[in-house]
């Protein structure tokens, strides 16, 4: 099965600690027997990289350089991992399922999922809520959109604390049941591999514009 | 084709070009599929002749500013596209892009379904603010720039900006195609009653000078202001500026204090109907912009029967031959046009020739069925280089 993971942030480009969970689930799926691409910026790294581990990394620019804030970044940003992310499925071999981290991969993981016909699981790492001071002003309001639309127009949501899933659960107004805590012991790699498998298997839902 | 505005949607010049374009395209059997913004009281989907036309929700809360509000929309065009691509009932062969403002979502679905995209630039944003003096402009340059590159080929509407785009944004200057903006002559042919509709914007004796264009320093209304009273000097005209703009509020002023406030009228926007009867009621229409692409407005004056005054700069120097089919004058300079002006409206039988050569030259060059024949023989010259091509869409087994 082959796995595209879509993340802003993948060692050596550390943020936050999602870098690191990127990672990590990576390694996990990589060992399980998943193809395992990451997609992610880094400026100075462009190319493409086989770890040790297995997984396949594919670092990109953004094709728009200068840039006014955080939102127009992330979304010409995001025409670049539709590139990769087709050319992976065109020349490597069909994509199973995108892994989407944060709001900063929904543009680009909807789009794809639409096009391809890929499923998608959303990983959620913290919220537009928690972060801003002032959610209700204009940008923050279109990245709590796009934190929306990835939550409901996913196979699967997944997250890294038990706070965190009632609290997407409640906001987003989503089923129980597809909001998982996955915590990160012994068994992350059997349980995380067991649901990527599963959902990797369905078709998509469709994401309406 | 992907468009930001679309009737009845309508900002600027993409709007008009894209409509009769794309209906020029599909009465000659070329299937056209519009993706377009949504607009109050229009519908989502609507078929216009044999265009397919899909309005989108386009993103209507609050973003922090313009382009961040451009590229959410294009986030919401390209997914829809991408669903409808997706589903069979719209495989297309080639996506054409208008402009910047679709940049983000016609790249992102080249991609994804591996299919040519060419781009028709109109103009640029170093074109539009003479140069680029902030971060917000050198992004839109920058996308401007990714844009070209990513487009299979470029169209530009004149051999100007086919330069302009080539020098300023770095496109191959072979990879740009020259195809000019069309008229359509039938919008013009309506009977109505002439004198009852000069009365609203003139005194029986006033010669009628129009202005239509939006009301931005690149376009000039500023130098047909300041013009004004040279003519006025001469001839009793009533000056008639059609569209709106920044330069609207402080140019009323400016009339006023100089005490010809009773000479001009700044219409504000108006119907696309109503304009053609002014181009067809006008005794002159001028053109006086500063940077103009290609000139659409004298275009239509031209297709009206009305004689042009026009700077000579741009495409529109590639419209108006001087003294034969219309008047070209110094750009920015208030007495070159205040001359033009008067030549025209000095000498009647002057303006009547090169007003009917005029209409001669939109009948051979500018009709939309020989753009439509043009930009057709462009999508077949795209296909067979992409047919040749290695890049397309594989399906694998798992």
């Amino acid at each position: 099965m082959r796995v595209v993971v879509l993340t802003w942030e993948y060692p050596p480009r550390v943020v936050g600690d999602m870098a690191y969970y990127a990672q990590a689930l990576c390694q996990e799926l990589a060992k399980r027997g998943f193809e395992t691409h990451v997609v992610t910026y880094n400026e100075d790294l462009k190319g493409v990289e086989k770890e040790p581990s297995g997984v396949i990394v594919h670092r990109v620019g953004n094709p728009v350089p200068t840039h006014l804030n955080v939102l127009t970044w992330v979304l010409t940003l995001s025409t670049e991992f539709e590139r990769i992310c087709a050319d992976i499925h065109y020349d490597v071999g069909s994509v199973d399922l995108i892994d989407c981290h944060e709001w900063i991969s929904v543009p680009a993981t909807t789009s794809l999922s639409n096009a391809l016909r890929i499923p998608y699981i959303m990983t959620v790492d913290s919220l537009e809520e928690w972060r801003s001071s002032y959610p209700d002003n204009p940008m923050s309001l279109t990245i709590r959109h796009f934190e929306r639309l990835g939550t409901h127009s996913s196979s699967m949501v997944i997250v890294k604390s038990k706070i965190l899933k009632e609290k997407v659960q409640r906001l987003h107004n989503l089923p129980k049941r597809k909001v998982r805590y996955i915590p990160r012991n012994r068994a992350f790699g059997e349980r995380i591999s067991e649901i990527y498998a599963k959902i990797g298997a369905q078709r998509p839902k469709l994401v309406k514009a | 084709m992907f468009a930001w505005e679309y009737p009845p949607r309508i900002i600027g010049g993409i709007a008009p070009h894209v409509h009769d374009l794309s209906k020029a395209l599909s009465d000659l059997g070329t299937g056209v599929t519009i993706i377009t913004c949504d607009f109050p009281d229009a519908p989502d989907r609507e078929r216009i002749g044999n265009v397919d036309v899909h309005r989108v929700d386009s993103y209507r809360a609050p973003t922090p500013d313009f382009a961040s509000w451009t590229y959410t929309m294009n986030s919401n065009l390209q997914r829809y596209a991408a669903e409808l691509l997706a589903s069979g009932d719209g495989s297309v062969d080639i996506i054409h892009a208008h402009d910047w403002l679709v940049a983000e979502a016609a790249i992102g679905l080249k991609h994804m379904f591996r299919v040519p995209m060419v781009a028709t630039m109109h103009s640029t944003e170093y074109g539009r603010r003479n140069g680029i003096h902030t971060t917000y402009q050198r992004m839109i340059h920058e996308t401007e720039v990714w844009l070209t590159r990513e487009a299979w080929r470029v169209i530009c509407c004149s051999n100007y900006m086919a330069s302009h785009v080539s020098s300023i944004l770095g496109t191959p200057r072979d990879n740009i195609v020259t195809i000019p903006n069309g008229v359509d002559l039938g919008k013009f042919a309506s009977p109505f009653d002439g004198e009852a509709f000069r009365r609203k914007y003139a005194s029986p004796n006033e010669r009628l000078v129009l202005y239509v264009g939006r009301m931005v320093y690149e376009k000039g209304p500023n130098v047909l202001v300041e013009a004004a009273h040279r003519v006025l000097q001469s001839i009793d005209a009533k000056f008639v500026l059609v569209g709106e703009g920044y330069l609207k509020n402080p140019l009323t002023k400016k009339v006023w204090d100089q005490g010809l406030a009773h000479r001009f009228y700044f219409t504000g926007f108006l119907d696309d109907p109503e304009v053609k009867l002014l181009y067809r009621t006008a005794d002159v229409c001028v053109v006086p912009s500063l940077y103009e692409p290609f000139g659409i407005v004298c275009l239509e004056a031209m297709a009206a029967g009305t004689p042009v005054v026009v700077s000579d700069v741009g495409g529109l120097s590639e419209i108006v031959q001087h003294d034969r089919n219309g008047v070209t004058v110094y750009p920015g300079d208030p007495n070159s046009l205040a001359w033009g002006i008067l030549r025209v409206l000095s000498d009647k039988a002057f303006a009547n020739r090169i007003a009917e050569d005029a209409l001669k030259r939109i009948r051979e060059a500018y009709s939309w069925d020989s753009i439509a024949k043009r930009t057709q023989e462009f999508y077949e010259g795209v296909l067979s280089q992409y047919r040749a091509d290695q890049w397309k869409p594989r399906n694998h087994e798992n």
